[in-house]
């Protein structure tokens, strides 16, 4: 039942993915600059001490949550899928691993001299190379050596990429201007040039005729070493039909936003991949990128190539990541190949079903007339469905005490989806996982991880196939493992971070061995206590109805020498009511409206 | 058949309701209201900005196995109509995939139910 679709042409009929425009030329273009990280203040600002709670929106009582999934639906082949029943691992310490806190939300909020504001998610980036570690969230970053010791941060990515201030405050600390709002940071070091490469989406801080206009940044370092200076690209995502975009559907309205861009790259090419949400409403499905790496990293960028997918056969395409490879081992054939997998659930039930994706011909990217082609095929894989919320250890939470009244029970985290996270392109295979709803050995409804390494073969146009070579469950009796990030060194050997939490654990930064070692999940950054976020507590964020935002990702990345790096959320920190309200920083742990922290873990498999 | 319903008294204009032939016999229906929000509306949510917004104009899918009726919300995402007492689901397609909520209606004379419905935003 596998579906083979080449799409090198534009104009392919109607329903099935296409083109925009391909080959003879760029869709919009890129605007250059360039920052060094030494001329950015990284004097960090006092967070405020007092904040009104009151929400702008007004309290709307009690509101109903989507279900999750329980019994099954028919996917591959027509026949039942049914929730995962994994048998799960057990849980020990550290296992040999070492590591570190990175950026945490204290960090972040009082970067750049204070001028920024508290969010929720994290959102995290790495990257690792030439000695450098280099950690983004939002919406700062740090760099360290190898040993954890910073090196330079916390850099706020606003005047990083805009020169600017994400919020500039007055000094009692009230917003009396906001600057581009940037998010969803992603990290790369290329190992085959040596060059460091960091992407967030950005929406304008004002409307341009009623039109919301979105971009994409991309830095790339000039030289090997992430503090000296960096070129800085971006291009337009509104898709409204001007600055040289394409006019998508619902797009000319309002605008729209390229949603949670993901990034890849190959020998030749840099990929990046978006969601496309008109801000009017609907979805327009994953958009796809792909330009020069050298001429990114010369400061002189090649055409940009974008790919509109209007939907799939099977339905809309979305989080299509693209790899990354380790030592710099590309798939040079077919002129040169980038690989993708996507999930392919479309019903926030169950599926069985991922897709492999592949960009061929990226040689063509240096030229100036490039002509790619990209094909997707269908793999029967084991099942996965939407997740539902986590559940939390009880802690000391002094925001949630201060808000809710005391007989309220402590809010849920979210697990999101089960879209595609980071793939790693290693020894032939494509390895990623997703999150998925299971229920695990004591019969509870939890959130565990499916994991895939596919084979895709076949690439040259209209050919691919691609078929799940191994794949897995990682679950913990009980409790939630989410967030999956997989790194995968050039032997082959592969290491999953994840977040571990649940009524025995606060959120802890957990990694797994997928191709040997105990079989044992190992928590290398034990959680202190529970989340306490904002957007846990229905009074300050309804949208989220007391299950607080976490994720939407961490990261994993291989080294040369064999070792894996990783990076999760967790929290670092916990203090009671009365702690708080003498210090709402808790020591510089946190601030009144959120605690999330992050952990780097170094492992060799 | 699906047959419209005229809006009752003090529905705004621009509600309207599909409903499906209703089963016999007589049954109190309750009144159903309440607001429908979208959310997140930013791929991060920042503290005192709001992170969601009305669902202006949405389709409501209501559907209990035997009756399935469809509700527009207004521009201030809000819906009313008549339910049967008991186990409904709500389904509404809005970001990258369809909603789908359970929930019972109360054997009252009216009831308030708020819905958050997930966009895929993140």
């Amino acid at each position: 039942m596998r579906k083979r679709l080449t799409l090198a042409v534009v104009g392919t009929a109607a329903g099935i993915l296409l083109l925009a425009t391909v080959a003879a030329g760029s869709v919009g273009s890129f605007t250059v600059g360039s920052v060094n990280v030494g001329s950015i203040n990284t004097t960090q600002g006092s967070p405020l001490t007092q904040v009104n709670l009151a929400n702008e929106v007004p309290d709307r009582g009690e509101a109903d949550s989507e279900i999750k999934v329980g019994g099954s639906i028919k996917q591959f082949h027509g026949k039942p899928v049914g929730v995962p029943t994994p048998a799960g691992q057990s849980v020990s310490d550290a296992g040999g691993a070492t590591g570190f806190s990175g950026v945490d939300h204290f960090d972040q909020r009082t970067a750049d001299g204070g001028n920024q504001f508290s969010l929720e998610p994290p959102d995290q980036a790495l990257c690792v190379g030439n000695g450098y570690v280099v950690e983004g969230v939002n919406l700062a970053f740090n760099v360290y050596d190898t040993s954890g010791s910073k090196l330079a941060g916390p850099v706020a990515y606003n005047p990083f990429f805009t020169q600017d201030h994400a919020a500039t405050r007055n000094a009692s600390g009230a917003i009396i201007a906001r600057g581009w709002f940037l998010s969803d940071p992603k990290c790369y070091y290329d190992t085959d040039t040596g060059r460091f490469f960091m992407t967030v989406l950005g929406e304008e801080p004002t409307l341009t005729s009623g039109i919301q206009r979105t971009a994409q940044f991309i830095a790339v370092s000039k030289s090997g070493d992430p503090r000296g200076s960096w070129w800085i690209y971006h291009f337009d995502t509104t898709d409204d039909g001007q600055n040289g975009t394409p006019n998508n559907p619902g797009c000319a309205t309002a605008g729209c936003l390229g949603d949670q861009p993901l990034i890849g790259a190959d020998k030749y090419g840099f990929y990046i991949t978006t969601n496309e949400f008109p801000f009017a409403g609907g979805f327009n499905g994953a958009q796809i990128y792909a330009t020069s790496k050298t001429g990114l990293e010369s400061g002189s960028p090649g055409p940009l190539v974008h790919f509109v997918t209007h939907g799939l056969q099977e339905g809309p395409a979305y989080s299509v990541q693209p790899a990354t490879s380790p030592d710099g081992t590309f798939d040079t054939g077919a002129g040169g190949t980038e690989y993708f997998l996507s999930a392919l659930e479309f019903n926030g039930t169950l599926d069985d079903r991922i897709a492999a994706w592949t960009l061929t011909n990226t040689g063509s990217l240096n030229s100036a007339t490039p002509n790619l082609a990209l094909q997707y095929a269908v793999a029967k894989s084991e099942p996965y469905g939407a997740p539902p919320p986590v559940e939390q250890k009880p802690g000391d939470n002094p925001l949630g005490q201060l808000i809710d009244s005391p007989d309220d029970p402590l809010g849920t985290i979210q697990s999101n989806d089960d879209r595609m996270n980071q793939v790693v392109y290693a020894n032939g295979l494509l390895w990623s996982g997703v999150n998925t709803v299971a229920q695990t050995q004591d019969g509870s409804t939890r959130v565990a991880i499916a994991w895939f390494a596919v084979d895709a073969n076949g690439k040259a146009a209209g050919k691919l196939d691609a078929h799940v070579k191994k794949q897995g469950y990682v679950s913990v009796n009980g409790n939630n493992v989410f967030f999956p990030a997989i790194g995968v060194n050039g032997a082959g050997k592969a290491v999953m971070a994840f977040t571990l939490a649940g009524p025995n654990y606060f959120p802890s930064a957990a990694w797994l061995n997928l191709t040997g070692g105990d079989g044992q999940i190992h928590v290398s950054g034990a959680g202190a206590g529970p989340d306490d976020g904002f957007t846990q507590y229905p009074d300050e964020d309804p949208v989220d109805n007391g299950s607080g935002r976490w994720g939407d990702y961490g990261a994993a990345v291989a080294t040369p020498d064999g070792s894996v790096w990783l990076a999760s959320e967790y929290i670092g920190q916990s203090c009671t009511l009365a702690q708080f309200l003498a210090d709402t920083t808790c020591g510089g742990t946190r601030t009144i409206l959120a605690n999330w922290g992050t952990f780097i873990t170094h492992v060799t498999p | 058949m699906a047959r419209t319903e005229a809006a009752p008294t003090g529905r705004p204009p621009s509600f309207r309701a599909t409903v499906a032939p209703m089963v016999a016999g007589i049954v109190a229906l309750t009144l159903l209201h309440g607001t429908v929000r979208i959310g997140p509306t930013t791929p991060v949510c920042r503290a005192e900005v709001p992170c969601s917004k009305p669902a202006a104009r949405t389709a409501l899918s209501f559907n209990n196995g035997s009756t399935h009726l469809v509700v527009r919300t207004d521009r201030l995402g809000r819906y009313r109509l008549r339910l049967a007492p008991g186990r409904w689901v709500l389904t509404v397609r809005f970001g990258i995939r369809p909603a789908t909520i359970r929930f019972v209606v109360p054997r009252t004379s009216s009831a308030t139910r708020n819905f958050m419905i997930d966009t895929g935003i993140r």
